[in-house]
């Protein structure tokens, strides 16, 4: 009987480690245990794949009952033979219980062996799938991650594309090409644009640029490709931008490159439209030189007619009455300055007055503006020393006017500050970076130290000037300050109160003459 | 023979120390306060200079000196501008018109303003 059992059970074991073997194929299983039992679960055959996955030698288990392997009875398989039509239709689910109490998660498969039409026992596949499930785990946890990632990328998408959306700025981001990947809403507003017509294109083919007075700038010149070329943050301060074939207006242009871990990636392009603030500004130098121009007519009346007074004089003046009309000629004449001073402050300030530069000879420039000072300088029997006579004296790039205007301005204060029969030091030199540094030194009044930065703000007057000529405007040093600044130069002084102040202007060379336009 | 200034300018005090001061140089002045005097006194007695204020009622100062310079009989007579308008681009307006100087009139004594004259007077 025994035998018996053990012959047709062979058989079937040959027909079922088969399709076992497709499965194996399938799915590479590294461990596979089958054996049999009878239909108390008592196990009668054991093969070393059982061995290998369950760690029960044959010795072992044979005539014990299977049950070990389970955990609790509840997944126990259950034996319902006329449930069991076709092979491998019970297969389930369950974890096992090893030799060494470790617990893995099998697959279980139960074959009925039949013997004349009646079961007569089982055979019992075994297949360890806690890796697929540790896959699976791992694939879900995976899963989950990146759906948070993605959530996480989404919200910051989200914000990133809100934030983009409520600035107020118009904002175009380009590759490292230069072809446009986003523009936000304002943007497509600001300039007529259409994303979908956009997107890809290069920066430079879509827009272009002009200067204040019309003429096209080239569009390798526009901020974009400018700093894919230098790498450095741009910015165009009042630019006409447009699309190319449309309508430009006023705008302020700032291109920064994007960085990522190190390399540029990429420039964004933040617009400001500025037509308002130009329209303000244009009003504002329109008010100014309308109101200087109505402040200057009683002003050239008063002066006119003290010089006919004054003219007159024959027709019997008493000397107390001719100091009194000179008194308001020099009041009104300081107004006359004043109303000069803010004009043209207010020129510079709003971008009206266009400077002209050309090329000069530094040293003769110094010395015929100490000439203009010299009448001033004997009358208070002060010396003016002016800087060695150089030979090939350096050239600077100026507008001859404006800075007559600084140089005599910084020569006439310290005259005026300084004290009768002392000296003025007037020097320039060539720095190694090609700019050039004019100074004038006076033996004079000073500075307190804590103003020494303030004189150069407009209508600021130091104390002890105010005590020393309180008719001072407080614009002289503030419209220099505009003169040289306009010229990408710099001015500043370093000074000792009661013992004298040295002003300097630094005048950069051409190529860095940022500010002309 | 006196050489003639026609003066345009419509601010009386100007126009009184104006006048004053070219006499007293011996010139012989017209003194005109808006174009259509000025007319006359240009038809009546022909000028050896112009000095013309920008800022008059009626027509306005670039006005009368486009049209002078238009008109065959006027337009060789120099005119320097007397203004108190400092816009660069309105001197250049007046300089690209014909004007053969422009004084900012705050800015000038009538001894300079004298020296102008005598510098550009037919």
């Amino acid at each position: 009987m025994n035998k018996n059992i053990i012959v047709k059970k062979n058989k079937k074991e040959n027909e079922i480690e088969i399709i076992f073997q497709n499965f194996k194929q399938n799915l590479n299983f590294k461990q596979n245990a089958i054996f049999t039992i009878d239909k108390k679960g008592i196990i009668l055959s054991w093969n070393n794949g059982a061995t290998n996955l369950m760690g029960y030698s044959s010795k072992e288990v044979l005539g014990k009952n299977f049950l070990k392997f389970y955990i609790s009875k509840k997944n126990t398989p259950t034996f319902k033979l006329n449930h069991v039509k076709q092979l491998g239709e019970n297969a389930k689910e369950t974890n096992l219980i090893r030799k060494n109490e470790s617990v893995f998660l099998a697959n279980v498969l139960l074959f009925p062996i039949k013997n004349d039409n009646k079961v007569t026992g089982y055979t019992h596949v075994i297949y360890d799938v806690s890796y697929i499930k540790d896959n699976e785990i791992a694939l879900k946890k995976c899963t989950a991650e990146l759906k948070k990632i993605k959530k996480t990328l989404e919200i910051k998408n989200a914000k990133d594309e809100a934030l983009l959306e409520s600035i107020g700025e118009g904002i175009v981001a380009t590759d490292n090409k230069g072809k446009m990947i986003l523009i936000n809403s304002v943007a497509l507003t600001m300039f007529g644009l259409t994303a979908n017509t956009s997107y890809g294109k290069l920066f430079t083919k879509v827009f272009c640029a002009y200067d204040e007075k019309g003429v096209k700038i080239p569009s390798n010149d526009l901020t974009v490709p400018d700093v894919i070329k230098t790498g450095k943050k741009v910015l165009h301060s009042r630019f006409y931008y447009g699309i190319v074939g449309k309508n430009n207006f006023p705008v302020a242009a700032t291109s920064t490159p994007v960085i990522l871990s190190g390399k540029r990636i990429g420039t964004i392009t933040i617009f400001r439209n500025i037509k308002k603030e130009v329209e303000i500004d244009n009003i504002k130098s329109e008010f100014v030189s309308i109101v200087s121009h109505q402040l200057r007519t009683p002003l050239t009346a008063i002066k006119l007619l003290t010089e006919l007074v004054l003219d007159n004089m024959y027709s019997g003046m008493s000397h107390e009455n001719e100091e009194t009309i000179l008194n308001i000629q020099q009041s009104n004449e300081k107004m006359i300055h004043l109303v000069n001073s803010l004009l043209k402050m207010s020129q510079m300030e709003t971008g009206k007055l266009k400077i002209k530069p050309t090329y000069n000879k530094i040293y003769e420039f110094i010395v015929s503006i100490a000439d203009d000072a010299t009448a001033l300088a004997k009358s208070k029997n002060i010396t003016l020393l002016l800087p060695k006579n150089q030979q090939d004296s350096m050239s600077v790039y100026i507008d001859k006017e404006l800075f007559r205007q600084v140089f005599l301005n910084l020569i006439l204060n310290a005259i005026e500050y300084s004290k009768k029969g002392s000296k003025i030091w007037i020097g320039c030199t060539s720095e190694s970076d090609g700019s050039c540094i004019v100074s004038i030194k006076d033996e004079g009044i000073g500075i307190p130290k804590d103003k020494n930065e303030k004189i150069f703000d407009r209508f600021f007057r130091a104390t002890n000037a105010v005590n020393y000529k309180p008719a001072g405007t407080g614009l002289g040093l503030y419209v220099c300050r505009l003169i040289v600044e306009k010229h990408g130069g710099q001015i500043w002084v370093t000074s000792d109160e009661k013992k004298g102040s040295t002003f300097y202007v630094s005048i950069p060379p051409k190529n860095n003459i940022t500010h002309l336009n | 023979m006196k050489k003639h200034i026609l003066l345009i300018e419509d601010e009386e005090f100007i126009a009184k120390v104006y006048k004053h001061f070219f006499i007293k140089e011996n010139f012989t002045v017209d003194s005109a306060k808006n174009s259509i005097i000025a007319k006359k006194m240009l038809k009546a007695n022909t000028p050896n200079i112009i000095v013309l204020d920008l800022m008059l009622p009626g027509e306005s100062g670039f006005k009368i000196l486009e049209k002078l310079k238009a008109e065959k009989k006027t337009k060789h007579i120099p005119v320097i501008i007397i203004s108190n308008i400092s816009l660069a681009s309105d001197i250049e307006k007046c300089k690209n018109l014909g004007a053969i100087e422009y004084i900012i009139k705050s800015n000038f004594s009538m001894r300079e303003v004298i020296d102008k004259v005598h510098k550009h007077i037919l």
